[in-house]
């Protein structure tokens, strides 16, 4: 049996918007072992954003328990939970969101310097540069973002989702922004990162991408149901 | 025309639509729009407007200046003798007029005022171009030596004291046994050249002759009075160093000549030197009121970047409005005109309250500011202040006109609706952030230092302990409306007006004394070791005081003893000294005990006491000798705490006495010692209200451009939140963003003041040190200004879940 990497049961989110209760998340329950590869996906409004945010600790849950390796996240502090994020979780979002202002180097360096683990500058430049190779843009170090095509951005952004070592990957829509075959590139290096034994969780909508992934889940009206899993069809 | 009128009507609404922008704009520039009017107005009345007289740069003043072996004893005085001497055997002059300045009861108004008169030769009315509301002024048959009892009132007297009477022509003025036909009414706007000293204006003016020096002192050769001026227009071609040499040598001849008859006139000489009126007028209020300018310039600077922030900020909110504008069909000429007509509307309006702000601020200079700053009663709204206004509105107008179309570009605002809202759209850029950020701290940094320097300074002369006990003692003089008493009557009616005022149950001590302490400079003698010419020599401040003065003052005796009763009553020649005249006489076995000789008297005066220094506000240490003996009818009374005596009381008493006692002189001695402090206290208002509208100020301009700086990083805070950054870590890298532009603004001020010291010491010779406290104290209320404008929108950010920071 692989480790546990993320437990979360019955978690809810409800929404107050003008006097109206939104029920976002309705009792979800959901389980994340070492080296999965999971997808979520399901239509618009369904859920998807609220649960990779509260999955990130970028929004906490309205009741239910979280657990990342153990231990238990369901109601942090805004410093708690940020220490948490720059440790064990690495973000790959739909719009890059690289920092303008920033070289590619400190932006893949970020998630260091966050963390409460001090590394000292050789180690920095040591890690994002095990992180630049992996995704083979090694030749940008010092260049800013604004003058990187999408593709190349979206590599940048996931040089640094890996480059803390991350508990896990959070990828949301990594593709939206991108043409079909960066789009597919893209893919393919979180497929090989997967081998490598990252543990990986998914949201798109776009079913050819959703189907790469280890398991499937499909979330509909706050609830999810697993559609497959290749770990039960072997 | 009528695109005109709709373009008008929909910045008015649009504008009605931000009622707290509105306010914030008209209100800052307003405030600060009439300040800088106001001070441009007094500095062009200080330093280049003409004064309001004929040929005014030919008007002097012949300064009387005293020398001993070289070295300036004393600047402004003149001998009697003398200056007579030179208005008759005038060479120098077309024109020349002698004044004497003084202060007379006019017995035959109600309550019997004390009012201002000058006496003078008719020439001064042709000199300052004298106008008429009613009759004329003197004419050359009363002129001197003609002994003809005519006057001349202004134009407030008039309607004050005789309630602007048709018949006024008619009317005599009454002062002690003259009576002085009134011939004429100087016109309304008559502006007295103010050559005596700032603020005191004639009321009454009376020919010459009939001054009140009396003959001992009109044959005298060697007094000096500074009362006594001659004025005069130069002969055309006569240069000024040809003209003090003409005026300097029969002058000193006669009074070398004069100083021969007694041992202290020995080495002294005096030289007359022509200042012109408007050296003599103006004095040193530029000083001040250059000053003044500087600082609502820096104001008005500040406000303009604050101002600029504000509509750039409205730019980018309307830039939607003006690329549907622009799509529609609108041509960039249209744009800009919508543009400028609001801007013209907030300026205008702000112009128009900026006047009415000035005007009240000339009203209030007048009251409060009035002997301090010169010409300001020529301060008014007229046409050069209005065009001056209208001028600076317009370039205002064009200034924010031109930023505000630095920043919308006409081709861009098309390809906002086409890129259908992608893209960042339209921002105040990073530069133009940093630098508003950069002026605002500079120039509030500026502006704060030298007020707190300016506001220690006037702290300390405020706080600084008199020496002397100012509370419960009133000082009165008394007038005997011409009647003369020999010494023995004299004496006699001190000793029984003193027993008269000890008698009143709110009395408890009286001492006949002429100064209180506070008074410096009326009457400066002198005291030598010995009467040998090389002998040591000081010039001390003399007061006569009784045994009574050292107590009702409590002024500590450093050494030495007070008066006895039988000193005083027998004028036995004994002194008291203070610690600055003891000083200045150190002497191996101390001066206690010691004769010095005083005024070059034969007689010796023995120093029985050394008292310690009295503390005048913006005075140097004073050498002062007391004198005990019986003078005039001057008196300080003590009173028990919480008692007062009011002048008719005192009035009623006296005229029990003798029937022409009145009462001259009644003021408090806390009260005057208070207005010693007058300048001082100004000094310290104005800083601290300065301080705090520039704080205000400068704190809303800072807020302005950080919190829109901050809101405009939201989404990368957002991510960097995302990516694991803690509220503190974030907190921290915006506050350090934030203060890298203050920094940069604290440094450029540095340089600026250090810059203005170096130019201030150096080049111009003030006396002024940089307050490092005063520094310090500004750098605390900048940085924590800052801290608090950046803090504010901070903390909103960094308490969100990321997530909403990433919407």
């Amino acid at each position: 049996m692989n480790n546990i990497k993320i437990k979360m049961k019955n978690i809810t989110k409800v929404f107050e918007i003008d006097n109206m209760e939104t029920h976002a998340l309705r009792g979800l329950d959901l389980t994340i072992y070492d080296g999965d590869y999971i997808s979520i996906s399901g239509p618009s409004g369904c859920g998807k954003s609220t649960l990779l945010s509260i999955l990130g600790l970028l929004d906490m849950p309205s009741s239910g328990t979280y657990h990342i390796e153990g231990d238990d996240v369901s109601q942090l502090s805004l410093a708690q939970s940020a220490r948490i994020r720059a440790n064990k979780i690495g973000f790959i979002f739909q719009q890059f969101n690289l920092i303008d202002e920033l070289t590619v180097f400190e932006n893949i360096a970020l998630p260091l310097r966050y963390s409460e683990k001090q590394y000292s500058e050789s180690e920095i430049k040591q890690k994002v540069k095990k992180c630049l190779d992996s995704v083979e843009m090694s030749h940008r170090t010092n260049h800013y973002p604004h003058l990187l095509s999408g593709g190349q951005q979206q590599r940048i952004a996931i040089a640094r989702s890996l480059v803390a070592d991350p508990a896990i990957l959070l990828v949301d829509e990594p593709t939206g922004n991108l043409d079909s075959k960066n789009g597919d590139a893209i893919m393919d290096m979180l497929e090989n990162l997967n081998n490598q034994g990252t543990t990986i969780c998914l949201v798109t909508h776009d079913p050819r991408y959703a189907d790469r992934a280890k398991s499937q889940y499909h979330l509909l009206d706050g609830r999810i149901e697993m559609v497959k899993s290749m770990l039960e069809a072997v | 025309m009528s695109h005109l009128v709709k373009d008008f009507r929909a910045a008015l609404y649009s504008l009605s639509k931000r009622p707290g922008f509105v306010a914030v704009v008209i209100l800052t520039l307003s405030l600060t729009l009439g300040a800088f009017i106001t001070m441009s107005a007094l500095n062009y009345t200080l330093l280049l407007k003409p004064l309001p007289y004929p040929e005014q740069e030919k008007l002097f003043i012949a300064q009387g200046e005293r020398f001993y072996e070289g070295k300036q004893l004393a600047s402004g005085i003149h001998s009697y003798a003398g200056t007579v001497e030179l208005y008759k055997k005038n060479q120098v002059f077309s024109e020349t007029a002698m004044l004497h300045y003084e202060e007379q009861l006019i017995s035959n108004l109600p309550g019997q005022p004390k009012l201002y008169t000058t006496f003078t030769t008719p020439e001064i009315f042709s000199l300052s171009g004298a106008k008429m509301a009613q009759g004329r002024y003197f004419d050359s048959t009363e002129g001197l030596d003609t002994y003809k009892p005519v006057a001349v009132i202004t134009y407030d007297i008039w309607q004050q004291k005789y309630a602007g009477a048709a018949d006024i022509l008619d009317k005599k003025v009454q002062i002690s046994k003259v009576s002085y036909t009134i011939v004429g009414v100087l016109a309304e706007n008559f502006i007295e050249p103010l050559l005596f000293m700032p603020g005191r204006e004639t009321q009454i003016w009376l020919p010459f002759d009939y001054n009140y020096v009396d003959e001992e002192g009109r044959e005298n050769g060697t007094n000096g009075s500074s009362n006594l001026k001659l004025a005069g227009k130069l002969k055309v071609g006569m240069r000024e160093n040809e003209a003090n040499q003409y005026l300097t040598n029969p002058m000193n001849d006669r009074f070398v000549e004069a100083a021969r008859a007694f041992p202290g006139g020995k080495g002294v000489t005096v030289a007359i030197t022509l200042r012109t009126f408007e050296d003599i007028i103006i004095g040193d209020s530029p000083t001040t009121s250059l000053m003044l300018f500087g600082g609502v310039f820096a104001l008005l600077l500040i406000a303009c970047a604050n101002i600029s922030n504000l509509f750039l900020s409205r730019a980018a909110e309307k830039q939607r409005q003006y690329a549907i504008q622009a799509t529609l069909g609108a041509q960039k000429f249209h744009i800009f005109r919508s543009i400028f007509i609001e801007l013209f509307i907030l300026i205008f309006v702000s112009s128009v309250l900026a006047l009415v702000f000035a005007h009240l601020s000339f009203a209030l200079l007048q009251q409060y500011a009035e002997g301090h700053l010169a010409r300001l009663n020529e301060l008014s709204l007229n046409a050069p202040i209005l065009f001056f206004t209208a001028l600076v509105s317009l370039l205002l107008t064009s200034v924010f006109a031109a930023i505000i179309s630095h920043l919308i570009d006409y081709k861009s605002l098309i390809s906002i609706l086409r890129s259908s809202g992608k893209g960042s759209g339209l921002q105040i850029s990073r530069s133009t952030r940093q630098i508003l950020i950069i002026s605002q701290v500079a120039l509030a940094g500026i502006l704060l230092s030298v007020n707190f320097t300016l506001l220690k300074g006037s702290m300390e002369v405020i706080n600084h302990p008199a020496g002397f006990n100012t509370e419960n003692i009133i000082r009165i003089g008394l007038d005997a409306s011409g009647q003369n008493f020999n010494r023995e009557e004299r004496i006699a009616y001190i000793e029984t007006i003193k027993d008269k005022l000890l008698q009143m149950p709110e009395v408890n001590m009286v001492s006949n004394t002429i100064y209180p302490p506070l008074v410096v400079n009326s009457w400066t003698s002198s005291l030598a070791e010995d009467l040998s010419a090389s002998g040591k020599q000081v010039l001390p401040n003399v007061n006569l005081v009784d045994e009574h003065y050292l107590t009702l003052f409590d002024i500590p005796l450093i050494a030495g003893r007070n008066f006895k009763p039988e000193e005083i009553r027998d004028s036995q020649k004994v002194i008291i000294i203070n610690e600055t005249v003891a000083k200045q006489f150190a002497t191996s076995g101390g001066i206690l005990g010691r004769n010095l000789y005083w005024e070059g008297g034969e007689d010796p005066y023995k120093v029985i006491g050394i008292i310690k220094d009295v503390n005048i506000p913006r005075v140097d240490m004073v050498p002062q000798m007391l004198a005990g003996r019986t003078t005039g009818f001057n008196f300080m009374i003590g009173l028990n705490d919480n008692h007062n005596v009011s002048k008719i009381q005192l009035n009623s008493i006296f005229r029990q006495i003798n029937r022409n006692l009145r009462v001259s002189i009644y003021a408090t001695v806390d009260e005057s010692y208070k207005k010693l402090l007058l300048r001082d206290i100004s000094i310290a208002v104005i800083t601290i209200a300065l301080s705090l509208l520039t704080l205000l100020l400068a704190g809303l301009g800072i807020y302005g451009v950080l919190s829109y700086s901050i809101n405009l990083r939201t989404y990368e805070l957002g991510v960097r939140m995302a990516l694991g950054g803690s509220p503190n870590l974030i907190s921290k890298l915006v506050l350090t963003d934030s203060a890298k532009p203050v920094a940069y603004g604290w440094a450029i001020s540095i340089m600026i003041l250090i810059a203005l010291y170096m130019y201030l010491t150096q080049k111009m010779n003030y006396d002024i040190s940089i307050e490092v406290s005063a520094l310090v104290v500004t750098f605390i209320l900048i940085s924590l200004t800052s801290f608090i404008a950046c803090f504010i929108p901070l903390r909103k950010i960094v308490r969100l879940q990321p997530i909403n920071a990433l919407k």
